[in-house]
């Protein structure tokens, strides 16, 4: 069902005076309507509010794919890199200056595939930042290739015939790698924010499993 | 009388104290007060099979290049050393031990293999080094001793620089290496009385001068340290390797770090974090690391975060010829990676200019908000010249960001289209300045734009930015009597010194000849260059690749009418193939 237009307008207007939503930018999420990632954006707008972090002071760093346009959806400072390298770029942020809080958005092909191999080192490190792994189990971006936490037998134009790979269970590589703080959301329930991870030091490895609208 | 110019080779088995005694006498003769240029080669596997060669070029005037004569060889394994043969000058002198003899074969020694008229110093290094200090491992400073003793070294230079390398080991190694080299000075100095062979002579030149040694890397770590780095990321690779050891041993009491990486791309990644929240950080690495980080090196373009990354180039391509010398990244550092990516790439050309050009990287890369390379080369890394420890002058440390004003915030444009492409600048923690940075092609703003206007604009702000870094830039030096030339030799990187002396030995010999040396090779000043080459007959450009990297990029200002001089071998440029070139040229066009 399509919203009328002038219903958008006043919904946007409603959400632009909202107090709650006033870590958002002036930008519009570029996600399709219906996409999980509204749901992890409220929460963690929500907890930034709530931990009371002036915007100035804190740094969202993403890579490439849908999650990797998060930094222009908020009003923190942003930056996005290209794609796989979101972690190594926020270890330096956070070395460069240890007082920013920063965050780290991403997708399960950022984050798994091309940049799977800077997790397990952000973790033995212990960089205290805060890794958001989007996980939808899909390319989104590049409309619906299997990811590598997609189920086998996935059919895609990439697969026609179904995956034969075996998904990763990015929980516990997370655990597995020693991150301080390992947990689980899911991005219908936006309440459940990541405010308690804040309390532990060190990498802070959340996966929200998410989904994508199907077309 | 003519002034000292001499190469002495130390040659043998690894494990034989080769490259140690090649050390001490770079330091010896450094703190006599010559000019030294020392260079070693090594296998590239860690436990060396093959045999370690020094080179140590002394002379009393500055040294430009490595020359490709030795006049003296101290040989420390005579089944090595034969291959030293064919590079001895007619006259030169050749200390080997001579009990046991090692021979070559049961019929051949090193001593019958070389020129007649070689000057041949057997000694007996091991029985004197047992003799004097109860164990033979002091027999390399035993062979010192005698070639101090020979070629007129004061035996007090050694004696100071063991002192200074055997200290820290503890009185009774000091003793021992002290009592071996003098046992190798006492037994020449008796031995071979009537034969001398003195090539040291002005005893003024010993009184010292104060000088250190400094390797290409060295230079480039202190260069580093003296203007403020705060973080390194890096990943081992040869032969950049030595950068990040000196770093992660000084930079923790100047309150930064040194971070190894998991590979070159998470080093540069790190890099540009730490550059965008406003830290000196760097890199080095070599050439199959510069290719994994050329991505993130245009991410850095685009997003115009400042950046310094060190290519200490070796032969290539893929893996090539780790522990030798090319010059064949020129074009990758330039023009490597996705999309128009104008980027600063400048190159020394001696150890000097390895810490000022480090120095001075810092800075263009905060004033034009861009990564920088550095281009260096195995030779220019690891060879060792002693000049004064090198200092920075303030104004080359200050900082170059350009912070936004007040009246900027709430209106804040980071990408603001200015006349120069140079923007105020924010780093996290600013209040009222947030904005997000991308690699995406975006408005004033920050914001992703894709529009045909957009683009064209924003692209020329970029290049316009980088353009205007010429001013910034060390001119191209000219080395030659001005006016028209027959031949003008244009070249770059540690080739540079090789140009330089068979330019100059080209000039003492009457030719209407000179060098240009280029060490700012991107941008590049076309008009100083263009006006050189419009001034000589022919243009000669040497270097060592295949190709002619530095010819591809600049002979178009010549119509593309230049004469390329390519050494693809993995070793120094030796003067002598450029000057018999330009003898060439000069007479072709006579």
């Amino acid at each position: 069902m399509k919203t009328p237009g002038r219903d958008l307008a006043k919904k946007v207007a409603d959400i632009k005076s909202a107090k709650t939503f006033d870590v958002r930018s002036s930008a519009l999420p570029t996600w399709c309507p219906g996409c999980g990632y509204f749901g992890i954006h409220q929460g963690l707008n929500a907890c930034i509010r709530e931990l009371g972090l002036p915007l100035h002071q804190v740094m969202t760093v993403s890579g490439i794919g849908c999650a990797g346009r998060y930094p222009f959806f908020t009003k923190t400072y942003g930056l996005h890199t290209v794609h796989g390298r979101a972690l190594p770029v926020a270890t330096g942020v956070k070395m460069a200056n240890p007082d920013l809080t920063v965050y780290v958005v991403g997708g399960d092909g950022d984050g798994l595939a091309i940049g799977g191999g800077h997790l397990p080192h952000v973790a033995r490190r212990d960089v205290n930042v805060n890794y958001l792994l989007f996980d939808n189990s899909i390319y989104g971006l590049t409309k619906g290739q299997p990811s590598p936490s997609s189920p086998v037998g996935m059919k895609s134009k990439a697969s026609p015939f179904g995956t034969s790979d075996k998904p990763l269970n990015a929980t516990l590589l997370a655990l597995t790698y020693g991150a301080s703080f390992v947990a689980r959301l899911f991005a219908g329930d936006p309440r459940a924010s990541p405010e308690p991870s804040l309390k532990a030091p060190g990498i802070r490895a959340l996966r929200s499993s998410t989904s994508t609208p199907r077309a | 009388m003519p002034g000292v110019d001499v190469t002495v080779e130390v040659c043998g088995m690894a494990g034989d104290g080769t490259i140690a005694a090649g050390g001490l006498i770079n330091e010896a003769m450094s703190a006599g007060g010559f000019s030294v240029l020392g260079f070693d080669s090594y296998p590239a596997e860690i436990r060396g099979f093959g045999r370690c060669v020094t080179r140590s070029r002394i002379g009393d005037e500055e040294i430009l290049a490595m020359e490709d004569e030795t006049h003296v060889l101290i040989s420390l394994n005579d089944q090595q050393s034969i291959s030293r043969v064919p590079v001895l000058a007619k006259d030169s002198a050749l200390f080997f031990d001579n009990n046991p003899p090692t021979y070559v074969t049961e019929e051949k020694s090193l001593a019958a293999e070389v020129d007649p008229e070689t000057m041949l110093f057997g000694m007996p290094f091991s029985d004197l080094a047992v003799e004097a200090a109860g164990t033979d491992r002091g027999r390399n400073l035993t062979a010192l001793g005698g070639f101090a003793a020979v070629c007129g070294v004061p035996p007090d230079f050694f004696r100071r620089v063991i002192t200074k390398k055997f200290k820290p080991k503890g009185e009774k190694v000091l003793d021992a290496n002290l009592k071996s080299f003098d046992a190798g000075y006492d037994y020449a100095k008796e031995h071979f009385a009537a034969r001398l062979k003195t090539m040291f002579v002005e005893p003024e030149r010993f009184e010292g001068r104060e000088r250190v040694m400094l390797s290409g890397n060295l230079a480039i770590g202190k260069g580093a340290l003296d203007a403020g780095l705060k973080l390194y990321f890096g990943y081992p690779i040869t032969p950049a390797t030595p950068i990040m050891e000196y770093l992660a041993k000084m930079l923790p009491e100047r309150g930064g770090a040194v971070i190894q990486m998991e590979d070159e791309i998470s080093s540069i990644g790190a890099v540009l974090g730490a550059g965008f929240a406003g830290a000196r950080s760097m890199t080095a690495t070599s050439g199959p690391g510069f290719a994994l980080m050329t991505e993130l090196i245009t991410h850095g373009v685009m997003a115009e975060i400042p950046a310094v990354i060190l290519n200490a180039q070796r032969g290539g391509p893929s893996t090539g010829l780790p522990t030798k010398t090319e010059q064949s990244d020129l074009q990758a550092a330039v023009f490597g990676g996705p999309g128009d990516s104008g980027r600063i790439v400048i190159a020394p050309t001696n150890v000097a200019e390895c810490y000022a050009f480090t120095v001075k990287s810092f800075q263009l890369a905060e004033k034009y908000q861009t990564p920088v390379v550095v281009l260096t080369d195995f030779f220019l890394d690891n060879r060792v010249e002693n000049l004064p420890m090198p200092e920075a002058a303030e104004d080359d440390i200050a900082g170059g960001n350009i912070f936004p004003d007040d009246s900027a915030k709430g209106s804040y444009r980071r990408y603001l289209d200015t006349e120069t492409g140079i923007s105020p600048r924010s780093v996290p923690g600013m209040e009222g300045f947030t904005f997000s940075a991308t690699g995406l092609e975006h408005t004033e703003r920050g914001t992703p734009d894709y529009s045909p206007d957009n683009h064209m604009k924003m692209s020329d702000k970029r290049h316009r930015k980088i353009q205007g870094a010429l001013a910034d830039l060390p001119e191209p030096r000219e080395f030659s009597p001005g006016g028209k030339l027959d031949v003008g030799v244009v070249g770059w990187g540690s080739t540079f010194g090789s140009i330089l002396e068979a330019v100059n030995t080209a000039q003492s010999r009457g030719l209407k000849v000179g060098a240009l040396k280029i060490t700012a090779i991107f941008p590049y000043h076309g008009d100083v260059i263009g006006e050189f080459m419009s001034r000589c007959s022919r243009i000669l450009i040497p270097e060592l690749n295949h190709s002619g990297q530095l010819a591809n990029l600049i002979s178009h200002l010549r119509g593309n009418d230049v004469v390329r001089l390519n050494l693809a071998t993995g070793m120094p440029f030796p003067p002598s193939a450029i000057l018999s070139r330009i003898e060439e040229l000069v007479k072709a066009g006579a």
